[in-house]
């Protein structure tokens, strides 16, 4: 941060914000913002929702974000009975005394005096004096709030890796960071509906987050995006993760012949044994796979009585024929097999019947194998602990929606549980704590709708923060579709454009002056601005999200053609093979 | 000097003058009278011709009247012609004060003109539209529009204009309340001010 902008505030700051002034605060409070009544020349036209404004009172800084725009008049009559403005004279007058134009500020830090030149960013616990000038902020101001890209001490002390995301509205040179430590720290999300940018802006968060070590990502990449290419909108084609980071990205496939297609070349392919798939996997797909309670129900008793082997079982014609089928002695007849296993089970044989036609779906999904050559949950496991972040693909499975669901909470299920056993037998000791954990989920709502969240692993570890040192990053278009509770604890919202009421409302649910910002977030651009507010930021931001391109790759360590060579001679050089002659020359 | 002080309160004075001379005040002019060192400032807002026993007898003895004659008793009236001013503001140790005088002037004391610089000096400040516009007795609005365009006229070059448009913006937030009695004043300002474009 600059000494001159610290110098410039305690030297004079009013004369300083002269040339800045948009005008004054004339009413408000904390909880509802602030009215600030604009001075006679503002154009209101050049203004707009989401630009930042700091107030000077009191010796302190107050960091505001205009959340809406108003005109007003002196008098009802004004706006009734127009003045005639054709003279000239009559404009000059009227325009800024008679009728003028207002903004609304939501107060969202104050930078405190700690010392002589010492600020502190603290959370606004009150609110500028009346008539307190208001001025645009500068880049400085804003720079100095949220920090330069690069690992530095947050406002706790702690140390953070601040990541550059984007940049303010109309201020090309400043750079707006999020602290990554605090993003994986609670459970994130990007909202924003179809078209927006969603994957783009996830896909830059998981590369700053690998980038700066701060967790360990688990991709369940339900539209092959993430991985090892990408679609995007200004070029036909994007690096993934892996490409990016090699070496430090895997990818798991669900389907190995969709990926070799892509050319995605994957580290390995996962495999669901029949014998591991438990009624809780399936319980949460009764959404989608239309189970009634009775046949949930169904599905337990047949876990009780026939153990792990209850799905292979259950969907075994020959098993169930050996088992419970064959000829009745005294009558001769042929036994009928269901009938027969839904008596010993104690259910109605037409909820086993219902229940086998829906379950039999997983015999067409190729990853659910009898004999699995490899245990997945061990080897994704193995890759994260080695701090290798895992992309799962889902190949042609990422269309069915019941795939997906299965996968990932079979996996997370899994996988959070062992993170339970190793956290609490780390307890007290940091070291062996396992690596933070980042499970990234598209179609959250699927997961975590009202009804099923308080039943998933993913409303679990939403709801456990970092106890466990696992945490979700959601990837969503439909937020309203979220349980409330689950939303309550997503510590960083990064939201694109939304266009729905009810998403608008349930993105700000449990956000202290969610109200204020609605407005900035119904007026977004449709591509790649977001706002982004929470755990992560000092105060709510709006951004041009930066550029997923070549410069951020390179910025990311990625390597290519002469600079890989040149990489791979200094290496040779290293080790004493510098005299060997390049493999191209 | 343009006339005595006939009778005076804290609030207005009104002074007698005859009718003859070039030096006739005018509706919205600044005048000034003394008073125990102090100097008292008002804007003219009325002038009033009385009637007197001969002009009765000659305004009823005939129709047709040499115009000589008219002249002669226009100028040798038995009664003064009267103006009142309204008290804007005085003058007390070199500066003044918009407000009413501690002692009205008392009788007989004379009233001058005021200058040009006299009146962009006391105008400049529109502390007296208050004063104006709380009149009952005065055409408020009529009043405020002629002390403003005497204002203008004593302006250096090149200030008259702006000189209005900040006298119509204080009389914007003045007069909010009342859209249509700004709208009488703006509207006789408005012309004026285009002329100084």
């Amino acid at each position: 941060m600059s000494d001159a902008f610290l110098r410039e505030i305690a030297e004079s700051p009013l004369e300083a914000d002269v040339s800045r002034r948009l005008g004054q605060v004339v009413a408000g409070s904390l909880s509802q913002g602030l009215e600030v009544l604009l001075d006679r020349d503002q154009p209101l036209e050049s203004l707009a929702v989401g630009r930042y404004v700091t107030i000077h009172a009191g010796g302190r800084i107050f960091f505001g974000m205009i959340t809406d725009i108003a005109l007003d008049s002196a008098h009802i009559a004004f706006e009734k009975n127009p003045p005639d403005l054709t003279q000239p004279f009559m404009r000059e007058v009227h325009l800024g005394a008679s009728v003028f134009g207002r903004i609304h500020v939501a107060p969202m830090l104050v930078l405190d005096v700690q010392g002589p030149g010492a600020y502190l960013p603290q959370p606004v616990k009150t609110i500028p004096r009346h008539y307190a000038p208001v001025t645009v902020a500068t880049p400085e101001e804003v720079g100095y709030v949220f920090g330069q890209e690069g690992v530095a001490q947050d406002a706790e002390g702690r140390e953070a890796h601040y990541f550059f995301i984007g940049r303010p509205l109309d201020m090309e040179h400043v750079q707006i960071t999020l602290n990554l430590n605090r993003f994986v720290e609670r459970s994130s999300a990007v909202f924003g509906k179809s078209g927006t940018g969603k994957t783009f802006l996830s896909r830059l968060l998981l590369a700053g987050i690998i980038r700066n070590h701060v967790a360990v990502n688990l991709i369940f990449d339900m539209h092959n995006e993430y991985g090892w290419e990408g679609t995007a909108e200004h070029v036909s084609k994007v690096k993934g993760l892996k490409q990016i980071f090699p070496g430090r990205v895997a990818i798991f496939t669900l389907d190995e012949e969709s990926s070799l297609r892509r050319g995605s070349n994957p580290d390995a392919t996962v495999q669901i044994g029949f014998e591991h798939i438990e009624p809780e996997d399936v319980e949460m797909l009764a959404g989608v796979m239309d189970l009634s309670d009775v046949q949930v129900g169904a599905m337990y008793a047949m876990y009780r009585r026939l153990g792990r082997h209850w799905l292979q079982h259950f969907l075994d014609d020959h098993w169930l024929e050996q088992n419970y089928g064959g000829y009745d002695e005294e009558t001769g007849k042929k036994i009928n097999a269901m009938k027969a296993f839904a008596a010993e089970m104690g259910q109605p044989q037409s909820t086993l019947a219902a229940l086998r036609r829906r379950l039999e779906r997983f015999t067409r999904f190729g990853f659910i194998v009898a004999h699995p050559v490899d245990d997945s949950i061990t080897r994704i496991l193995e890759y994260l602990q080695a701090g290798r972040h895992v992309v799962l693909e889902f190949g042609r499975y990422g269309n069915d929606l019941q795939a997906y669901l299965l996968v990932a909470n079979f996996l997370t299920r899994r996988i959070h549980d062992r993170y339970v056993k190793a956290t609490e037998k780390a307890f007290g000791d940091e070291s062996q704590k396992p690596r933070p954990l980042v499970i990234t989920i598209e179609e959250a709502h699927k997961f975590l709708e009202p009804g099923i969240a308080s039943k998933t692993i993913f409303g679990t570890i939403a709801r456990e923060l970092r106890k466990y040192n696992v945490t979700l990053f959601i990837v969503d278009q439909r937020p309203s579709g979220i349980d409330d509770e689950v939303m309550s604890q997503i510590g960083t919202r990064v939201t694109l454009a939304l266009d729905n009421e009810e998403d608008i409302r349930a993105v700000f649910m449990g956000v202290s002056g969610g109200q204020e910002l609605r407005q900035v977030l119904a007026r977004l651009d449709s591509k790649e601005q977001a706002l982004i507010l929470g755990h992560a930021v000092p105060m709510p931001v709006v951004v041009q999200v930066r550029r997923y391109d070549l410069a951020f790759y390179r910025q990311m360590g990625y390597v290519e053609g002469e600079d890989l060579h040149r990489q791979a001679d200094d290496i040779r050089a290293l080790l004493g093979a510098g005299r060997k002659k390049r493999y191209d020359s | 000097m343009l006339g005595r002080i006939l009778r005076s309160s804290t609030t207005r004075f009104t002074f007698g003058r005859t009718a003859r001379g070039e030096d006739m005040p005018a509706f919205g002019d600044l005048v000034k009278a003394e008073q125990g060192g102090i100097t008292l400032l008002g804007l003219v807002y009325e002038i009033a011709i009385a009637d007197d026993p001969f002009v009765r007898q000659i305004v009823a003895a005939s129709d047709t009247m040499a115009a000589e004659r008219v002249e002669d008793m226009r100028q040798r009236r038995q009664v003064p012609v009267e103006v009142t001013a309204l008290t804007i503001a005085f003058r007390q140790a070199d500066r003044w004060v918009y407000g009413l005088p501690p002692r009205p002037p008392t009788a007989l004391q004379p009233i001058w003109p005021c200058d040009c610089e006299e009146v962009r000096d006391v105008l400049a400040d529109f502390a007296f539209f208050r004063r104006v516009l709380t009149c009952d007795a005065c055409p408020a609005e009529e009043l405020l529009a002629a002390s403003v365009l005497r204002g203008a006229e004593c302006q250096p070059p090149g200030q008259a204009r702006p000189y209005l448009v900040r006298a119509g913006r204080t009389l914007a937030r003045l007069l909010s309340h009342d859209p249509a009695q700004l709208d009488a004043i703006l509207r006789r300002l408005a012309p004026v001010a285009e002329a100084y474009s």
